[in-house]
């Protein structure tokens, strides 16, 4: 296996997989987000008992944790595959360096046998 | 049973009121020479004249207006976990989720997304892609499952308050016509069936049963909070599974017939433990999210993966020295 395919790989887990992962992540949040609809309905204690609109909050509270764990990781997994993709353009800089190097000395090596 | 509003609670309550009287004059005919045939003392008027306030006061928004939002969360349940919570229907009219998951279905789960990273970088070897593995990879994988259980607490508690609003509004309901009946037999001669099933006693309890059993076998709320202490994990769990089962209210309950004083005092009565069974539960719920949400608090790194201090640096400096030292070796 070569070099240049492992570097694919990677690059296809920090371009691709990562991005996606945080999409995933992002878009629940968003839909968790929404869910806040119900704040009016949910606060409107019947007179009966007031409560202080207690499920309501109590709700939204969860609800803000679970959003929090979830754009939490979205904006990791971002971070990470941002990581992973400036490695791979390092890898890749770092193999075109020594790629241009090898085709110099080839090129040196042919004038010599030629010459 | 259709859900009642304010208005129709209120109509209910002026049927009541204008039975009640009828009735009042039944037991109390007006005697020659009086208006009133001496009730004044006998009997509250002015209660009476307030049964449509009282009734009103049980009002509360069509819970079914929440339902879009019992949906979203049962679908972004499935979209992490390619697993639907709970589906229905399910008997006593328990409060479940569509199951239409949408294009969710065709996409691929953190997990699955995660599996392809492994492969991604199953030519990378080393300390670190170990580490990159066991802290990351695996750490997107915990930490999804355990979020998974935690909207499915959260859906599970919008079910519970959506059913006892659901069946608060059924039982005064019932009362109510009940009551109604009682009066217009006060002084007849025919007797009636007074006796009435309490179905808001049960109401969140019904539906933690359904849901709290599907959270138990995804893992469990103790196995997803992994490292937390026994005893922390516990008491979470404990506060949803104890909800309605510490109640004494009856589930059924009879209403007394016979005289306007008797209804009226029995009706309240009544009404008054219904009252208090929703109250009791609501605040049931209450405190097992309160304590669920600070459990998520205390406990972050079970919800939500953490990166090193140097990814978030890595920024314009391109430093990846410390993270991945072998490609500079």
């Amino acid at each position: 296996m070569s070099f240049q395919v492992d570097l694919d790989n990677l690059d296809t887990a920090a371009r691709l997989d990562l991005p996606n992962l945080a999409k995933v992540y992002a878009t629940v949040s968003n839909e968790v987000a929404n869910a806040g609809e119900i704040a009016q309905n949910a606060a409107s204690d019947p007179p009966v008992c007031p409560d202080g609109a207690a499920f309501a909050k109590g709700w939204m509270e969860l609800r803000v944790q679970i959003m929090n764990a979830l754009t939490g990781c979205a904006d990791n997994a971002t971070k990470i595959g941002g990581l992973l993709a400036h490695t791979v353009d390092v890898y890749a800089a770092t193999d075109a360096q020594i790629l241009a190097h090898m085709n110099s000395l080839n090129e040196k090596l042919q004038s010599q046998v030629q010459g | 049973m259709g859900f009642h509003t304010e208005g129709d609670l209120r109509d209910l309550g002026k049927q009541i009121s204008d039975a009640a009287k009828k009735a009042v004059n039944r037991q109390y005919p007006p005697s020659k020479g009086t208006i009133d045939g001496g009730l004044g003392q006998n009997v509250d008027t002015n209660s009476i004249e307030h049964y449509p306030d009282l009734y009103a006061s049980f009002a509360t928004p069509d819970p079914a207006g929440m339902q879009s939002a019992l949906d979203s969360l049962a679908t972004m349940s499935f979209a992490i976990s390619h697993k639907f919570p709970v589906s229905g229907p399910v008997g006593n009219d328990i409060p479940v989720p569509s199951d239409n998951v949408g294009g969710w279905a065709n996409r691929d789960t953190p997990d699955t997304i995660v599996n392809h990273v492994k492969d991604d970088i199953r030519s990378w070897h080393g300390d670190a892609r170990d580490a990159f593995e066991r802290t990351v990879l695996d750490g997107f994988t915990e930490t999804s499952h355990n979020q998974v259980v935690a909207i499915n607490a959260l859906a599970a508690s919008l079910a519970m308050h959506m059913n006892l609003r659901r069946k608060l509004n059924d039982d005064v309901w019932t009362v109510g016509q009940k009551a109604k009946d009682a009066f217009d037999k006060v002084g007849g001669f025919s007797s009636g069936d007074f006796q009435i099933l309490l179905t808001c006693v049960t109401a969140a309890l019904t539906v933690w049963t359904v849901w709290g059993g599907v959270i138990a076998a995804e893992g469990g709320i103790i196995a997803g909070l992994g490292a937390v202490s026994a005893k922390d994990a516990g008491s979470i769990i404990n506060g949803f599974n104890n909800i309605g089962k510490a109640s004494s209210a009856e589930a059924s309950a009879t209403l007394e017939s016979g005289t306007v004083q008797d209804i009226d005092a029995s009706m309240k009565k009544i009404l008054a433990s219904v009252a208090k069974s929703y109250h009791d539960q609501e605040q049931q719920v209450v405190a097992a999210m309160n304590q669920l949400s600070a459990g998520m608090k205390q406990n972050g790194s079970l919800f939500r993966i953490s990166v090193p201090a140097e990814v978030d640096s890595l920024g314009d400096d391109n430093d990846t020295t410390t993270l991945f030292p072998h490609i500079h070796n």
